[in-house]
């Protein structure tokens, strides 16, 4: 009887995201990982070490706000974000 | 006269591997033209029960690579009269039977009298995986819509191309266009945007696909079918003729609709 309400007034599929679009997201995720065959410790290892350089010249959260390998149509990139905590920190920052 | 090898792979099994290879042989052959499907399942054959050949087996396929009969010999002919011929695999031997510049050499020699040769591939990458396609000079991945099939097929391609077989094409099999409409199953674009390859068909959801296989009739031969259809679209595209790809469309109405609820199974769905 749920089902056929919720078929009737077709809020099924609409607010919640379709099974479909998940799968479509689990896979583009999984495939770019199959493809470069970077681990998920080689992640983190790698993800370390960037905060490990940036927390040099800058004080920062401790953790990215977002980390993945991403696919833009044909282009595959690193996405990396990270709070700055400390503005006054950047025109202080040792120079090189 | 040369013709061309292709290969018809997916990396996971079950995905309609060997139906397509059965298909597309048989709607090339009813394009006029000369034809061989070789199953290279060696252990676990199958071509020849969906095209009905089960029972005029004599030679197989390591028998031809082995010397052990005329490759003529091992070949049988289809059941409705087409050019088009089976070369069985051996039953009661393993992958390692054969080597890829064997199978190659084969197909080398058939390509002299044939116009396409189509290579059944095992499911994996082993052995089987490298025979199958070291033979060929084209492939056509064959996925369903879900994401075991399509991460297999992408991997696939990886390894195709890295031996040197570039741009293989895709037939997305088994496409069930209300489960598409309610967003459970991926659609057309969606496995086109992840594995990023041409598109050579798509191949929809039809019962009539299972009754072809059980009568060991390929379903190319039942006019009604709409997966049928689709497999003669896709011979005619590796024919090189332009025939414009149709998304898969639901069955329309509030008929279906209310079908759907109680459970009560379509028949063919529409066709690309």
């Amino acid at each position: 009887m749920r089902e056929l309400l919720r078929w009737l007034f077709g809020l099924s599929g609409k607010n919640r995201q379709s099974s479909s679009e998940i799968a479509r997201q689990r896979l583009r995720l999984v495939l770019i990982q199959d493809r470069i065959e970077l681990s998920p410790e080689k992640m983190e290892q790698m993800k370390q070490e960037i905060l490990e350089v940036v927390s040099r010249y800058m004080v920062v959260e401790d953790d990215f706000i977002e980390f993945e390998v991403r696919r833009l149509e044909e282009l595959i990139m690193l996405v990396s974000n990270i709070e700055v905590k400390d503005v006054s920190a950047l025109m202080s920052a040792p120079a090189r | 006269m040369t013709g061309k090898t292709i290969v018809i792979t997916s990396g996971k099994g079950g995905v309609g591997k060997t139906t397509a290879t059965a298909n597309i042989g048989a709607a090339l052959a009813m394009r006029r033209h000369r034809v061989v499907v070789i199953d290279t399942d060696i252990g676990l054959r199958n071509l020849d029960v969906i095209m009905g050949l089960e029972n005029r087996i004599v030679y197989d396929l390591v028998n031809v690579i082995e010397g052990k009969c005329r490759v003529r010999q091992a070949m049988i002919k289809d059941k409705h009269g087409l050019e088009l011929y089976l070369i069985p695999a051996a039953q009661t031997r393993d992958k390692d039977s054969i080597e890829p510049s064997q199978l190659r050499e084969l197909c080398a020699a058939l390509e002299q009298e044939y116009d396409y040769i189509l290579i059944d591939c095992p499911a994996g990458i082993e052995q089987g995986f490298r025979n199958a396609t070291t033979a060929a000079q084209e492939a056509v991945i064959v996925t369903t819509p879900e994401v075991a099939a399509i991460r297999d097929a992408d991997r696939v391609i990886g390894l195709l191309e890295a031996s040197g077989l570039h741009r293989p094409r895709l037939v997305i099999n088994r496409i069930d266009a209300d489960l598409v409409r309610r967003g459970d199953m991926m659609g057309q674009k969606d496995v086109e945007s992840l594995l990023a390859i041409e598109l050579i068909g798509l191949v929809p959801a039809d019962e009539r696909t299972v009754s072809a296989a059980n009568r060991g009739v390929p379903v190319v031969h039942d006019a009604r079918s709409a997966a049928g259809a689709a497999y003669i679209r896709i011979a005619a595209r590796m024919d090189g003729e332009e025939v414009p790809l149709n998304e898969i469309t639901p069955r329309p109405g509030m008929f279906h609709k209310l079908r759907d609820l109680v459970g009560i199974k379509g028949r063919a769905y529409s066709h690309a």
